[in-house]
């Protein structure tokens, strides 16, 4: 079936026996499933029960490669981490750049599954079929950059070569938002993959190999290659210019921007130019940073030069900024580079923390708590120092952190009354876009399967402004919209490419055959939505058996409250609304009252014996 | 005549080299028209490139033949979106 794309192999490590052996993938399984995500959803539902909780030394982790990653096309760098993540208990898929798939597959391998636990803290260097362990008391408590240079100082030869996943302190102590950092500058951020891989004794992971990426048509690939570069030069050119980070000034100016825990969703323009995209750029920006064989290059780095927080350096994203910025009530890019830093070093998701920072600031602001709950240490929006302190507290567990370490499940446990305060959906906070200025937001952030998430739950935003049957306030038709965007972004995340290039190779809605023809010989193009729609109900089915019903795809209580200021004020999402999207997206789907899929749905998809696996 | 004012946000301030600016449009101005002008500008609004706002709602949605009123904001911006 296919003369390209895909190896055909996983390597199966146990860290208890610390055996590992190489499997075969059937190919009907690559045609259904197409990669990464995908194979990850079909991989998690045979192999992790429901009831299995992340820590559990039977709970397993799975990176898979898509048909595109590592192949000579533009940025092919993408890999999906599935497991049972911390901050939602529940099913977990979260994609990373860097080089680490490319060299998975260098080393003959679609995916990497690791089972059990090491009985010392460890590191796995997989080089080419073979593996080792690296074990060290040493290794804890290192930031993860450091335990990436400490691992790369022992493999002596064709060091640049070598690809890492890396974890730090706050995976250690099982923070629910630890995240794996990816070589020098990347990360399955959310979720809280570091603390399942530190519950398994590995600190870091390094993988080399000398094999090429098979492709059905070297030729037209490497022509494929060059339109799609002449492409992205000018069609992504503001991405490289300023990143993702130009998007604080127009969110801010929609009325959508969180600020100081979302209790509004504006910020006035001239305290939040502090932290636009064009003061990262004018008086912070060192270097663009690039993924693995991209052009696009939207990576800023910024350095801090003077000030409080001189020497500080980091990368940070438009997420990044709203949720350590204009949400804590800072508007001072110098502090967001410095949070953002800090949360890289302790190895915490910046959204998530972010978002628990900022509950924290409004719980002292409301008087719920106060320095004696938290070490002497007072949290107040607009505090930077403060901010970095908690983030500290947070990943020590001291003081408040030893709660906030939970994520929003474990504080909804142990202090449900401040469930108000926290902005989250299945435990998931939000990303940096307040639903009440765009509504099918909402709904995206309410049916995502991993939790409140701009990607995987479906970027809304543009067709909100642009698409020609609803406005942005309007609840009929998101329904439609969320689906559609869910079962795009669910293909686009199977192939092992970065979304941001997806244009470049017309992934879009109606994808064209060239670029799948080439890589795999196969042509995808006609299924790619069909598999999209397939693995959304794969993984919805995931959940359902772990207990999600309708009463779960839900939105905080904040957002019935109505907007006190700004371009959006006065909008809010009642129930009612949100009971009207949830209908709306359950018929388009083919999904029951409860959001259960229907047996006919999952017929048409070839899913029918799935639930047998409950 | 009237006079309103187009602001530019994002990556969009440089490539135009300015934060906004004004344009002047005829009393019974139309949505087309104040399109018609931006596209003048050098704007591309077909290809999705960039996102046109006309008090707060999406350029693009509005009828064609709304009239354009004399306090009237527009807001142009890259579509482009998140990281984290």
């Amino acid at each position: 079936m296919f003369s390209g794309g895909y190896l055909g192999q996983i390597l199966r490590i146990n860290l208890s026996t610390r055996q590992y052996s190489i499997e075969s993938i059937p190919e009907e399984k690559l045609r259904m499933f197409l990669g990464a995500r995908g194979l990850g959803a079909e991989w998690y539902s045979r192999e992790v029960a429901p009831q299995i909780k992340p820590f559990d030394p039977e709970n397993k982790m799975a990176f898979f490669n898509g048909p595109m990653t590592g192949t000579p096309l533009v940025s092919t760098t993408k890999f999906e981490l599935t497991t049972k993540g911390p901050e939602t208990g529940r099913y977990l898929c979260s994609n990373s750049s860097g080089n680490f798939g490319p060299r998975l597959r260098e080393a003959g391998f679609d995916g990497l599954i690791l089972e059990g636990v090491s009985e010392r803290w460890t590191a796995v260097v997989i080089e080419k079929e073979s593996v080792k362990f690296v074990d060290e008391d040493g290794w804890q408590g290192l930031a993860p950059m450091d335990a990436r240079a400490r691992l790369l100082d022992q493999l002596p030869e064709r060091r640049p070569k070598w690809a890492t996943m890396s974890i730090g302190p706050a995976a250690e102590n099982q923070v629910a938002f630890a995240a794996i950092f990816v070589d020098d500058g990347r990360a399955f951020g959310r979720g809280g993959g570091g603390a399942v891989l530190a519950s398994k004794k590995v600190k870091a992971i390094a993988v080399w190999g000398d094999k090429s990426v098979p492709v059905a048509d070297a030729a037209k690939c490497k022509e494929i290659a060059e339109n799609a570069r002449t492409d992205l030069k000018t069609s992504r050119a503001k991405h490289r210019q300023l990143g993702t980070s130009q998007l604080v000034e127009p969110i801010n100016e929609l009325g959508c921007m969180p600020t100081r825990n979302f209790q509004s969703s504006w910020e006035v323009p001239e305290k939040v130019q502090g932290v636009y995209g064009q003061t990262l750029h004018d008086r912070y920006y060192v270097r663009n940073y690039a993924c693995y064989r991209c052009i696009v290059a939207c990576g800023q780095v910024g350095e801090v030069k003077d000030g409080p927080f001189a020497g500080a350096t980091a990368r940070p994203e438009y997420e990044s900024i709203g949720l350590l910025g204009p949400s804590c009530g800072i508007n001072d890019m110098a502090a967001v580079i410095a949070a953002n830093e800090l949360c890289d070093q302790l190895g915490m998701d910046t959204i998530t923390s972010g978002n628990l920072v900022a509950m924290v600031m409004e719980l002292f602001e409301r008087g719920l708590v106060s320095a004696q709950d938290n070490q002497g240490l007072e949290v107040r929006f607009g505090d930077a120092q403060a901010m970095l302190e908690m983030l500290r507290y947070i990943a020590q567990r001291r003081g408040l952190g030893a709660i906030i370490a939970d994520g929003a499940r474990g504080i909804l446990q142990a202090r449900p009354e401040w469930g108000r305060f926290i902005l989250h959906s299945k435990g998931m906070t939000f990303a940096a876009y307040d639903p009440r200025g765009f509504h099918g937001m909402g709904l995206a952030y309410a049916t995502s399967v991993r939790g409140a998430c701009h990607n995987v739950g479906g970027y809304t935003v543009s067709e909100e402004l642009m698409g020609k049957k609803y406005d942005r306030f309007a609840v009929e038709g998101k329904g439609q919209l969320v689906k559609t965007l869910q079962d795009n972004r669910a293909y686009i995340d199977s192939l092992g490419l970065c979304t941001v290039v997806r244009g470049a190779y017309k992934f879009s809605t109606t994808p064209t055959p060239e670029t799948m023809l080439a890589i795999t010989g196969y042509d995808f193009a006609p299924e790619l939505m069909t598999i999209g729609e397939r693995i959304s109900n794969l993984e919805r089915l995931i959940l359902v058996r772990e207990g999600v019903r309708r009463q779960d795809d839900a939105l905080p209580p904040r957002m019935k409250e109505a907007v006190p200021n700004g371009p959006v004020e006065g909008h809010f999402i009642s129930d009612q609304m949100l009971d009207m999207m949830l209908d709306e997206y359950y018929a388009v789907r083919g999904w029951d009252s409860q959001g259960i899929p229907q047996p006919e749905t999952l017929q048409k998809l070839g899913l029918a014996e799935i639930p047998a696996l409950a | 005549m009237m006079v309103i004012t187009v602001k530019f946000l994002g990556g969009l301030r440089q490539e135009m080299g300015m934060e906004s600016t004004t344009l002047r449009l005829p009393d019974n101005a139309t949505v087309a028209d104040l399109q018609d002008q931006l596209r003048a500008l050098g704007l591309d609004l077909d290809a999705q490139k960039n996102i046109a706002v006309l008090n707060q709602c999406g350029l693009s949605q509005l009828p064609s033949d709304r009239q354009i009123a004399m306090d009237d904001v527009v807001m142009v911006f890259p579509n482009i979106s998140g990281g984290s």
